[in-house]
């Protein structure tokens, strides 16, 4: 290696550069490279034997199955890449190693992320020949394709950030075997969704730009971005060691997601009342809720003394330690953001002429909804709240949250179909959360959930209100313990002055 | 003068297993200190909050006066640590292993090829540079992670059982090694089973058993402070009774035992009083023709030290 290029291999990240080292030499990398570039080849032989090279849409036709191969890659191939990739550090006894380097866990997630975005690229510029050819071919706006190909670029890149959280909550060889299973069954539903939008997209093509098919890829990049970006925020706090601070990034990173999917929503709805891409946001912001609010309620050493010495700047910094008192104190920050969303949106009410009809009231059931994975959240950790030192029931805590909210959902629809009343067959009954944000329920419905829901989220709030004062007394004694050890610090330092 | 390691009322609990319970000990620079107990005494804990993977739930822990606590990353720099068990990534040769983990501690350009021929120089692994991980022995694999260890030129040296599953040559290779280190001024706080080899390398050894320190310091004043008294075997042409008989009335002579065919007795005083009474022996008509003061060895240190439960 030359010193201009040993200076500049520098300025890598060390991760990327032994992740592409030991991939170039790695056999499992060549076969699967090679296994899907020959069933790209093939499939592409076997889509133009039987097309007709006078049709309009040969192009369209072509690119579709080759479009297929390429998801496949970039979706299935690259996350689950970086899946193990992640999960190899600790099968191979190689974490301990890489915890007592110089690298921070920033920059090992980083550059994990890096090498799976440098093997997507790798699969791109293997398939941009055969692209190109379906272009060629007449059929395929380059427009379109480039904005697939883009959106299809993105997801892969988020998708693999997902990974590498996933990968990291479970250590232990079962325990990822069963995420393995999670995000293989997340990426065949995301690969399914993609290929069918691009397949509407395509053979419609004046609803492309339009509105539909546009949101949805942008729905599909907005979520598995933010997927990613929750993924790598919870990969970082994973892998600093037990005591540390494991929770304030991905608090800090959930906030934004929270903000971005509100600000989502306030655009879209203005333009095509389309809110179900910032729920389903929203919901993924609140499976990391459960996460929090099932932490230790306690402060580790560590994480005390990283506390602020200004009671200010403590008072500030409270919702984003860890601690499942502390999370619900988020939770009530994110609330609060909904709200003041809501007011917003009624604030900047366009004039009756040009407002979509119902709109404001998309608005309110975003806040409903909001309010709803509240309860859900805070009810249900709440009775764990004092045994979370035991991580037995803290994982109890984290399976009740969501089996509780999917049984309110389910089990009245089943009782009502046992007992042949058919009211909420459908599932549209005050227990769905998802129910509210649907078309078809009325104002008059809306504000009676209001009237309930209020008050129901206020008493959830009243009941944390001891583990929301412990929560808070804590970190103030924390801080307060920091600015008497700086101070007793800086005693001894005049004194070592003075003396000398 | 702040020690090189200093561990400080140190506690460590995993649930309600109390694995270490207020250890102290210190190594300065320059230093070998074994550490050494039974299987699940501790050891490997407390070198774990010593290198900053654990942490303690109290007491604290010191590297060239940085707490483990306070700046865990400045304690990385100065310290290297070798686990007992560690993988080697697949796919990866001993110079590309060497590369990214100099990387990984900050070197740049020259100066990190220039380090990562010298640990392998230091370490002869430079033949091999090459080789692909995964094919190596045990002992170069316990070579290629000192020399990991190395990379950054740490003070402080924690070494879990490195000489584990190596073969005779390989051990003296290590114990070279290891001298070498301390010769260069770097303090070594080593584990191992093999209390033969601790003992030819080590200046000083802390004993811990159930999470406890029994005994720290150097294995000649720890075998002192153990027993206090010499012990001598005697054996004489005239049989042990009257070899018993003769001693008893010697002054400096404490206790008096029979043994197979000969006498054992402890005796307090120097070597000289020890001359002395061998003489006056000889001058009681007794002949000895075996007089042996048992010297006790770390193993003994060891076995006196610990009970052998387990936690």
């Amino acid at each position: 290696m030359s010193a201009g290029s040993a200076t500049a291999s520098d300025r890598f990240n060390p991760i990327l550069v032994k992740e592409v080292r030991a991939s170039l030499r790695a056999r499992i990398f060549r076969v699967v490279f090679q296994i899907v570039l020959l069933g790209t080849v093939l499939v592409a032989v076997l889509a133009l034997a039987t097309l007709d090279p006078e049709s309009d849409h040969a192009g369209r036709r072509f690119f579709e199955p080759i479009y297929f191969c390429l998801c496949v890659a970039l979706l299935g191939v690259i996350p689950l890449s970086a899946f193990f990739s992640m999960g190899s550090e600790w099968d191979e006894n190689t974490y301990d190693l890489l915890a007592i380097s110089n690298l921070r866990p920033r920059q090992i997630v980083l550059g994990k992320l890096l090498s799976s975005s440098i093997e997507a690229l790798l699969y791109f510029s293997a398939f941009a020949p055969i692209l190109v050819l379906a272009f060629l071919l007449r059929g395929v706006d380059i427009g379109q394709v480039l904005l697939v190909l883009a959106t299809t670029f993105g997801a892969s890149v988020g998708s693999a950030g997902a990974a590498i959280g996933l990968s990291s909550l479970g250590r232990a060889r079962a325990a990822r075997v069963l995420l393995l299973v999670v995000l293989g069954g997340l990426l065949l539903a995301l690969i399914a969704g993609v290929m069918q939008t691009v397949a509407i997209g395509l053979n419609r093509p004046g609803v492309f730009a339009a509105s539909f098919v546009g949101d949805f890829l942008f729905s599909i990049l907005g979520l598995t971005c933010g997927a990613g970006a929750l993924g790598l925020a919870v990969a970082c706090e994973r892998l600093a060691h037990p005591e540390e601070n494991h929770s304030s990034g991905p608090r800090v990173v959930v906030t934004v997601l929270y903000a971005a999917y509100l600000a989502w929503a306030a655009i879209w709805m203005s333009a095509h009342w389309y809110v179900d891409g910032a729920a389903i946001g929203l919901t993924l912001v609140t499976l990391a809720h459960v996460f929090f609010a099932t932490e230790r309620e306690t402060l580790t050493r560590r994480v005390q003394r990283q506390v602020p010495r200004s009671g200010g700047l403590a008072l500030l910094a409270t919702p984003f330690l860890p601690g499942g008192g502390r999370a619900i104190l988020l939770f009530c920050v994110h609330l609060l953001m909904a709200v003041v969303f809501g007011i917003l949106a009624e604030a900047h009410r366009p004039s009756a002429s040009t407002a979509p009809s119902g709109l404001f009231e998309r608005a309110q059931a975003l806040i409903v909804f909001a309010g709803y994975l509240f309860i859900y959240v805070a009810g249900i950790t709440l009775p764990f709240s004092r045994r979370t030192d035991e991580v037995r029931m803290r994982w109890i805590a984290r399976v009740a949250v969501p089996l509780i909210a999917l049984l309110s959902i389910f089990a009245p629809s089943i009782l009502d179909f046992l007992f042949a009343k058919h009211r909420y067959v459908e599932m549209k009954h005050p227990l769905n959360p998802f129910w509210v944000l649907e078309d078809d329920v009325s104002d008059i419905t809306l504000n009676r959930i209001c009237v309930v829901l209020a008050p129901l989220v206020v008493v959830v709030f009243l009941a944390n209100l001891g583990r929301l004062d412990r929560a808070w007394r804590e970190v103030q004694k924390a801080s307060r313990d920091n600015r008497e050890r700086a101070q007793a610090r800086e005693s001894v330092i005049v004194t070592r002055e003075a003396g000398a | 003068m702040t020690a090189a390691l200093e561990v400080r009322g140190l506690t460590k609990k995993f649930g309600k297993l109390i694995a270490v319970r207020d250890a102290s000990f210190s190594v300065e620079a320059g230093q070998i200190l074994g550490f050494i107990g039974p299987n699940g005494a501790g050891k490997t804990t407390t070198m774990r909050v010593c290198a900053t993977l654990e942490y303690p739930d109290s007491g604290e822990v010191f590297v060239q006066g940085v707490s483990v606590l306070d700046d865990p990353r400045e304690v990385r720099r100065r310290l290297g640590f070798m686990p007992d068990s560690y993988g080697a990534y697949a796919n990866t040769t001993i110079w590309e292993y060497l590369d990214f983990y100099a990387r990984a501690y900050g070197l740049r350009s020259e100066a990190r090829t220039r380090r990562v021929e010298d640990v392998m120089l230091f370490t002869s692994l430079g033949d091999l540079r090459e080789k692909e991980i995964a094919k190596l022995s045990k002992g170069l694999k316990q070579r290629l992670c000192l020399a990991k260890t190395l990379l950054h030129d740490p003070s402080v040296l924690i070494l879990d059982e490195p000489a584990a599953g190596l073969d005779p040559r390989a051990r003296v290779e290590l114990r070279e090694l290891l001298s070498a280190l301390a010769a260069q001024g770097k303090a070594i706080l080593i584990s191992s089973h093999i209390l033969t080899e601790l003992a030819e390398m080590c200046d000083t050894v802390a004993v811990i058993e159930r999470g406890e320190i029994k005994a720290t310091g150097a294995v000649a004043d720890l075998t002192k402070k153990l027993r206090p008294a010499a012990v001598v075997y005697v054996r004489a042409l005239q049989g042990p009774e009257a070899t018993e008989r003769a001693l008893v009335e010697l002054p400096g002579v404490l206790r008096v035992r029979r043994e197979r065919d000969g006498v054992v007795f402890e005796h307090e005083g120097t070597s000289e009083d020890l001359a002395q009474t061998l003489a006056a022996l000889v001058a009681r008509g007794v002949s000895p023709i075996e007089f042996s003061p048992q010297v006790l060895d770390l193993e003994d240190v060891f076995l006196s030290l610990t009970e052998g439960k387990l936690q």
